[in-house]
């Protein structure tokens, strides 16, 4: 906290705070329409939708790595109260690793083949701070035992083939939490790995969430992991957040068809020798400007007003919104 | 790694006896008796059959090739036909010049790709990148011998190329005199090692673990450096042993062009005279040379890239050769 009050243009209320973020491709696409979400110090904030709904894009613009021909058309991604939307690339290598630390999705692909995992890890050290050799191995160690890496002398010299897919995905952690970032952004951290390797990065997410109060975005398309994981959820749906609450309020008490949906569509012990529900058809590819509601082609409640116009959020409970119009009309 | 290299060794002496087998059969089918070309015209008969008798000429095929290895053990490659002296002496002259000459170009080769290869494939489909590639593309499409000549009046100093031709330690110092013909070499063959480092880069630079780098604030000069052009160099490193190769066995022209006394121009000597025990000394040091440059060459890559050090991964090196010809074949079209 003392960092953040030096800084002095810090927000102190939010470490990461996205205001209308609009992201486009050259060629007109709109991959994120209007995405606007804050996390809070020490809080989990889950990005949940299906492929294509922009989670993925949004948080490449929060990292700084959007592919060439894809940029940032509206909004602002305010890092600990500084905008980081059009910062030089300097400023950008200056965050990133440092006070932001990121964990992709397929760790087999995210590390250096030809690099020895412990230079990839104090690859970082190396960059942001002034320590020296010594100081720097006992930190990657120390750090590679908090994540509970096994037998970690040996295993720093070892290169990425060479390690479990849960191990990989360890190293990217210690990697990304090693400088003590304020904000650790988690892409789908389990989808390549199998179900107790998933329950053990996710615990060791909480852990470090909890023991250095360091803010998580958390993407994925899986709800029962967001359930286990966050304190907060943004439903995305072709580029628009369409449900916001806190994780209890949402999944209780879903208001959009699509999170029912997505909800229903998760097998649980209830549902045992049901028909799993399926969703018909898939997102859309975006193209202009949302005129209306996006998911009522799929949508089963979907009534005239939903094809014409776009639904603005209607508060549902304190701190729980969902853009449907069927909240409008129960309202009235 | 000693059983490596000991497993290694014995494959490349299987492959040394195989070309030894190969040269002498092609030597049996070619017609022309040594014997006579090396007596004077008037010769009687009695000469021609003594010397015959001495190069053992009407010897059963598996007792010349016995004959040979045993000899071969104990460093005695024969007597050459045209010289009158021992081969391994006259191997041994003329290697400094032919080492000499593709060390130098292939150093040169270093100096011009490396540079070239990371500024097309950073600023890639650029004018700079295009320019280089056409450049490089018109050295390869000019024969060597014509690229020497272009290169002696460009610089005027043809009297020193003449002046190398009594031997690598006469006359001005070697980075001089071998500067021309080195280099003659070097513009031919640099565009396929640029090639090659180009398209590594571009391809490495797709790479996801870069998205990492760039999570963890590494920053873009850096990233070049470290990771993508270190990741880069094993196809590089491979087509560069091919090259080193090639410039030992056939770098013939530039020798003549340059009279320099190399193993190229001795080999021409040997076939024209039909001196066989001389011609089987020179193929067999070039054949030494191809085997142990591409032994390095697995040994180097291994060190770069550890997945190629595993069985399971032999897949990677077996792309990597299919990858090698077809790019190969892509670039050789460009020259027709």
């Amino acid at each position: 906290m003392n960092k953040l009050e030096l800084t002095n243009q810090a927000n102190p209320e939010y470490t990461l705070k996205v205001e209308h973020l609009k992201v486009v491709s050259t060629q007109g696409a709109e991959l994120v329409r209007d995405v606007s979400l804050a996390i809070k110090p020490g809080e989990i904030v889950g990005l949940v939708g299906e492929s294509g709904s922009g989670k993925s894009i949004t948080t490449m613009a929060i990292v700084g790595i959007l592919p060439d021909g894809i940029s940032i058309a509206k909004g602002k991604i305010l890092f600990q109260g500084q905008d980081i939307t059009r910062i030089s690339a300097d400023e950008r290598c200056g965050i990133n690793g440092n006070k932001l630390g990121i964990i992709y999705q397929d760790a087999s692909q995210a590390l250096n083949p030809l690099m020895r995992i412990g230079k990839q890890i104090d690859e970082v050290l190396k960059i942001h701070t002034d320590l020296s050799l010594s100081e720097r191995q006992d930190r990657v160690l120390g750090t590679m035992r908090a994540v509970n890496l096994p037998d970690v002398k040996n295993l720093a010299k070892r290169y990425p083939h060479e390690l479990s897919g849960g191990q990989r995905q360890r190293v990217l952690i210690a990697m990304a939490i090693i400088n003590n970032p304020q904000l650790l952004i988690a892409d789908e951290p389990t989808t390549a790995l199998d179900v107790t390797v998933t329950a053990q990065i996710l615990d060791l997410i909480k852990i470090i969430n909890e023991s250095k109060q360091i803010s998580v975005l958390y993407i994925s398309h899986d709800f029962s992991t967001v359930n286990k994981l966050c304190d907060r959820v943004f439903v995305l749906y072709a580029g628009i957040p369409v449900e916001i609450g806190s994780v209890k309020q949402v999944i209780e008490n879903p208001q959009h068809p699509y999170t029912e949906l997505l909800l229903e569509s998760i097998p649980t012990k209830e549902k045992r020798g049901q028909k799993l529900l399926r969703m018909k058809g898939r997102t859309q590819d975006p193209r202009g400007p949302a005129l209306n509601c996006q998911f009522a082609d799929r949508c089963p409640k979907a009534f005239g007003r939903c094809r014409q116009e776009l639904p603005p959020m209607y508060q549902v409970t304190p701190g729980h919104t969902a853009a449907c119009f069927l909240l409008n009309n129960k309202g009235e | 790694m000693l059983k490596y290299i000991a497993k290694n060794a014995a494959q490349m002496l299987v492959t040394l006896l195989l070309i030894v087998l190969i040269v002498f059969i092609m030597f049996e089918l070619i017609p022309g008796n040594p014997a006579q070309i090396m007596s004077k015209l008037d010769a009687d008969q009695k000469t021609i059959e003594a010397l015959e008798q001495e190069f053992g000429i009407h010897d059963p095929l598996p007792v010349k090739i016995s004959k040979y290895f045993t000899g071969l053990l104990n460093g005695d490659m024969g007597r050459s036909i045209r010289f009158g002296k021992p081969v391994i002496d006259l191997i041994r002259q003329a290697i400094p010049v032919t080492m000499s000459l593709a060390i130098y170009s292939f150093f040169l080769i270093v100096i011009i790709s490396v540079p070239l290869a990371l500024l097309a494939s950073v600023k890639r489909g650029s004018f700079i990148d295009n320019a280089i590639r056409f450049t490089t593309e018109t050295t390869l499409a000019i024969p060597p011998f014509f690229m020497a000549v272009i290169l002696m009046l460009i610089f005027r100093t043809t009297q020193l190329g003449l002046k190398s031709g009594q031997g690598a330690s006469s006359g001005s110092s070697v980075l001089v005199q071998y500067l021309l013909p080195a280099l003659a070499i070097a513009l031919s063959r640099v565009t396929m090692a640029l090639e090659f480092l180009r398209d590594s880069i571009i391809e490495q630079k797709k790479m996801f673990y870069l998205k990492t780098a760039i999570g963890k604030g590494v920053t873009r000069s850096r990233i070049i450096l470290t990771h993508v052009l270190r990741n880069s160099l094993v196809p590089y490193i491979t087509v560069l042993g091919l090259i080193i190769a090639e410039i030992f066995g056939g770098s013939i022209i530039i020798e003549q062009v340059f009279l320099l006394p190399g193993l190229g121009r001795l080999l021409v000597t040997a076939v024209e005279s039909r001196d066989f025990p001389l011609t089987l000394g020179i193929i067999i040091t070039i054949a030494i040379v191809v085997i142990v440059v591409n032994f390095l060459v697995d040994l180097i890559n291994q060190f770069i890239d550890p997945r190629l050090r595993e069985k399971e991964h032999v897949a990677l090196r077996t792309g990597l050769g299919a990858k090698l010809i077809y790019k190969l074949n892509t670039i050789r079209g460009v020259k027709k």
